[in-house]
């Protein structure tokens, strides 16, 4: 029953994993897929999920191995002590930095929508202050807010965009598949990592109560987040078409923006929406503060994680601090964006691999 | 934990109750004397200068020629059972009885046990200690010469105001019967709705100086052993001189002191204790307190009326919603209005900014300290009306809705869309069935009230992320304080079925979480033959 071990159940994890792949991508992707592929660029986010599920597959068999272990610990058996060590501090900084520039962005749309006369240190530090609030009370109580707060974002965001339809106008798809076979591949290939919350998942094997639903978890999570993300590209294409929507820096906003719903007195009710927008950009942010917490609570074996919050707050504030605006936080991220993949799918893949050969861990069972 | 860590240190030295008589936990040390005088003497020092001490020495027998002892406290006993079944069987019935010395010599002690007392609740203690409670508890004891023990006579018996109707937790439809203070008036007020041996009244008694009496009821075969046990644990854990009212437990054993939601539920109703009970929940009964405490208690008990399930199931499903908007509206408007108003006009559409800014125009303060103000004033009004005899008390409610609401409008201090605010505040915080739960949300108001003038609709939305954290973050006896809203797949999403809407009872066939996992059933439709 309930146990005071911090384990959380599959459902939960799924919502908590569908949270932070969302909120990653919600504003900017149906820009990117556009600017990738024109008209075709949601058959590119098609393909895009479809990768991401691959290495979710990959991450998932990786972890299933090593059900007591995160990856600090699995690492530094499958590589060795300090192999395991240094990729666990790359893991960090990368963790790190990801969530510095993605409270960077936050703080832009926040300031540029919400909030024009407030100095972007304020929200980014109050973001930060609440995020790690939410990490000392432990990995159970994250659960249990990603469900609620699963509903909250995801029910009127689907709402809207139903009501968005009687806009859309799609003559603006056509015509299909003009993408080169290449082209596309290469475009989901950019595209895809968008999810990169899905390597967060190399860290929850000891929080999952049943590890061998893990694999269903992903495919499920992602799925879903690429068919909602698919849907919003397409919509937003079909209201904007290609040439509006390459000229939008966060064309689902405007979107949001347009909508006419029947009988709602609420004005710019874009507002309304990117409430749900942060509060799943929370969950990401809270996310990679707990994980790299988590990873320096592995590495150096202490116990108490709250603790260990706090110094990563300063961190992570001047990190977000250190583009001078949103669109040199967008180049930084497109510099760095090589470097997701690694632990997304090389990292994985060569530990599967050796653990495979080594014959470590516990093998799957059919 | 840290600050509790600390007062644990700083209270750690023993109190300083220790005397000739007395041990640390105020507990009398001295033994019982086979000796009558010696046992008297030690008793009447225990009781100097109690003026409600009644006792008396008397001689039995034909040739009074053994002494035997009663005591008790005035007017907590039944006078009627002491006089005829204990001093006319000892003092008049006895000596009709053919004296047999020889025989009754040896075994005295048990001829008055057994043949001399016309009632069927004794019983024997053998040291002072008990005796002395006993004493006070309002039974009578006998101590007869030449013997270590002492006989405990029931004669409980003191002025209580009986079962009255209920003042809070009313319904329109359902029982009227309200607990009282008497503790075993309020076991049989349960006992009377559970007529199962399998109903357990488990009594303890807290409190060195009150040595309070406390009975933890439950049903043995529902309740879960770890809940069971973590609440003896916790009831062991501490020593405290007086516990005045169930509150007092409340406040000791709940997990999170610093929260401001209550997190072990109290009530009023018999029938709730019962239905807490039936679904496996505890219920304690403290003596002197007319509020039961259950336990475990999630925010969903909260949000329950004994009436949602004696009144037609789609109604009561309605007024559940009700509530919980009610309870969102409670904490979340007054924040929202400044956020809207100060920072995002707007979002409001354009006739409302008309209206409400023409309706500000004279009013010199910001929105906050509009609102704050009335906030205030109606925490102060609510206040006043509640220490207050009943007939005063309409008056004040008169006095402040028409003075402070139209005149402060008509002086132009505050404007009139922020007396609605305030007005629907109050009104949707008195929605909520439980008092303790909306003291809790009137506190997180001022919370977001702050969050949202510092940071607008996304101070609104950290504010209530904050509230949000810390609920999902607090536990009562271990199952999540936000249970079934959340984790309720543990369960595979039954007690769903009895949270925003009460479904038909047949459909709510399981028992909830807090019963044991083979128990759950307890509902099913015969079978033909059957």
């Amino acid at each position: 029953m309930f146990s005071k071990n911090e384990k959380i159940c599959i459902r939960q994890l799924e919502s908590l994993l569908i949270l932070d792949l969302y909120s990653r991508g919600v504003l900017f992707l149906p820009r990117l897929a556009v600017e990738a592929a024109n008209q075709d660029g949601w058959i590119c986010l098609i393909g895009a999920t479809i990768l991401a599920a691959f290495y979710g597959f990959i991450i998932t068999r990786l972890v299933r191995r090593f059900p007591n272990d995160t990856f600090v610990e699995f690492s530094a058996k499958i590589l060795s002590k300090p192999v395991g060590m240094v990729l666990s501090l790359l893991f960090f900084v990368k963790l790190i930095i990801f969530a510095a520039f993605e409270l960077r962005i936050f703080g832009e749309v926040v300031k540029q929508i919400l909030l024009p006369q407030t100095p972007i240190e304020v929200i980014i530090a109050s973001m930060l202050l609440i995020a790690s609030y939410l990490v000392r009370k432990g990995f159970e109580a994250r659960a249990r807010l990603g469900e609620i707060l699963f509903f909250i974002v995801f029910i009127p965001l689907i709402s809207v965009l139903i009501f968005v339809l009687p806009d859309a106008d799609f003559g603006n798809l056509q015509p299909f598949l003009t993408t080169s076979f290449t082209h596309f591949l290469k475009s989901s290939y950019d595209l895809s990592l968008t999810y990169i919350a899905i390597e967060l998942l190399l860290l929850v094997g000891p929080f999952i109560n049943d590890y061998r639903k893990l694999e269903k978890a992903s495919v499920i999570s992602i799925f879903f987040v690429g068919i909602l993300n698919v849907i919003s590209a397409i919509i937003v294409l079909a209201v904007f078409g290609v040439v509006q929507t390459k000229r939008q820096l966060l064309p689902f906003m405007v979107l949001m923006g347009i909508v006419e719903i029947p009988g709602a007195f609420i004005e710019r009710q874009e507002i309304l929406m990117i409430i749900f927008w942060i509060l799943s950009d929370f969950s990401f942010i809270n996310a990679s503060l707990y994980f790299s917490s988590l990873i320096i609570k592995r590495v150096s074996k202490i116990e108490d994680q709250g603790f260990l919050v706090l110094p990563l707050v300063p961190i992570v504030y001047l990190i977000s601090l250190f583009p001078d605006n949103i669109v040199q936080t967008t180049d930084w991220i497109l510099v760095l964006r090589s470097f997701r993949i690694l632990f997304m799918f090389f990292i994985p893949l060569v530990l599967l691999l050796v653990a495979r050969l080594r014959k470590l861990g516990e093998t799957v069972e059919k | 934990m840290g600050i509790k860590d600390w007062f644990k240190n700083k209270t750690e030295r023993k109190e300083q109750w220790e005397d000739a008589f007395h041990d640390e936990d105020n507990k009398i040390t001295i033994p019982l004397s086979k000796k009558l005088d010696e046992n008297i003497k030690n008793l009447e020092i225990l009781f100097q200068d109690c003026g409600d001490f009644v006792r008396r020495k008397f001689p039995v027998g034909v040739n009074k020629e053994i002494n035997v002892f009663i005591a008790y406290i005035d007017l907590m006993i039944d006078r009627r059972i002491i006089e005829e079944s204990l001093l006319e069987q000892l003092i008049v019935q006895i000596r009709s009885v053919p004296p047999q010395m020889d025989r009754i010599k040896t075994s005295i002690y048990e001829f008055i046990r057994d043949g001399g007392l016309a009632t069927a609740d004794i019983k024997e203690v053998e040291s002072l200690d008990e005796a002395v409670l006993a004493i006070l508890s309002g039974d009578t004891i006998l101590i007869i010469d030449g013997y270590a023990k002492v006989i405990v006579i029931s004669t409980k018996g003191w002025p209580n105001r009986g079962i009255q109707e209920l003042d809070s937790e009313v319904v329109i439809r359902g029982s009227k019967e309200g607990f009282t203070e008497a503790l075993r008036m309020n076991t049989v007020l349960i006992r009377r709705r559970i007529r199962d041996t399998k109903l357990k009244v488990k009594q303890l008694q807290i409190g060195t100086r009150s040595r309070t009496d406390i009975a933890i009821m439950y049903l043995d075969d529902i309740v879960r052993k770890d809940i069971l046990e973590d609440l003896e644990k916790r009831l062991d854990s501490f020593k405290i001189d007086s516990i005045l009212d169930s509150s007092y437990i409340e406040e000791l054993i709940q997990q999170d002191w610093m929260s401001p939601f209550p997190q072990i539920q109290a009530t009023q109703r018999p029938d709730k204790a019962a239905s807490a009970i039936l679904e496996g929940r505890i219920a304690i009964v403290v003596d002197n307190s007319p509020f039961v405490l259950l336990i475990p208690s999630t925010i969903n008990n909260f949000f329950q009326s004994s009436e949602d399930y004696y009144d037609r199931w789609t109604i009561m499903s309605f007024t559940r919603l009700i509530r919980f908007i009610a309870a969102f509206f409670s904490v979340g408007i007054p924040g929202f209005y400044i956020a809207l108003t100060d920072y995002h006009p707007s979002m409001i559409p354009t006739p409302l900014t008309m209206a409400i800014a023409a309706s500000r125009e004279q009013v010199p303060f910001p929105t906050v300290v509009e609102v704050v103000l009335m906030e205030l004033a109606f925490e102060l009004l609510r206040e006043a009306g509640t220490r207050l005899p009943g007939p005063i008390g309409s008056t004040i409610g008169i006095v402040g809705g028409i003075i402070i609401g139209q005149a402060a409008v008509e002086a132009k201090i505050v404007s009139p869309v922020v007396v609605i605010i305030v007005a629907v505040t109050a009104i949707s915080s008195f929605a909520i069935p439980d008092n303790s739960l909306t003291v809790g949300f009137r506190i997180v108001k001022y919370l977001i009230i702050a969050t949202s003038a510092i940071l607008g609709l996304y101070g609104f939305l950290l504010g209530i992320l904050i509230v949000l954290i810390h609920l999902v973050s607090l536990k009562s006896f271990n199952i999540p304080y936000l249970y079934p809203y959340v984790s309720a797949g543990i369960t595979g999403y039954n007690d769903l079925k009895d949270s925003i809407f009460r479904l038909p009872l047949f459909m709510m066939y399981k028992r909830p979480v807090y019963s044991r996992h083979e128990q759950r059933i307890r509902f099913r439709m015969k079978k033909k033959n059957e």
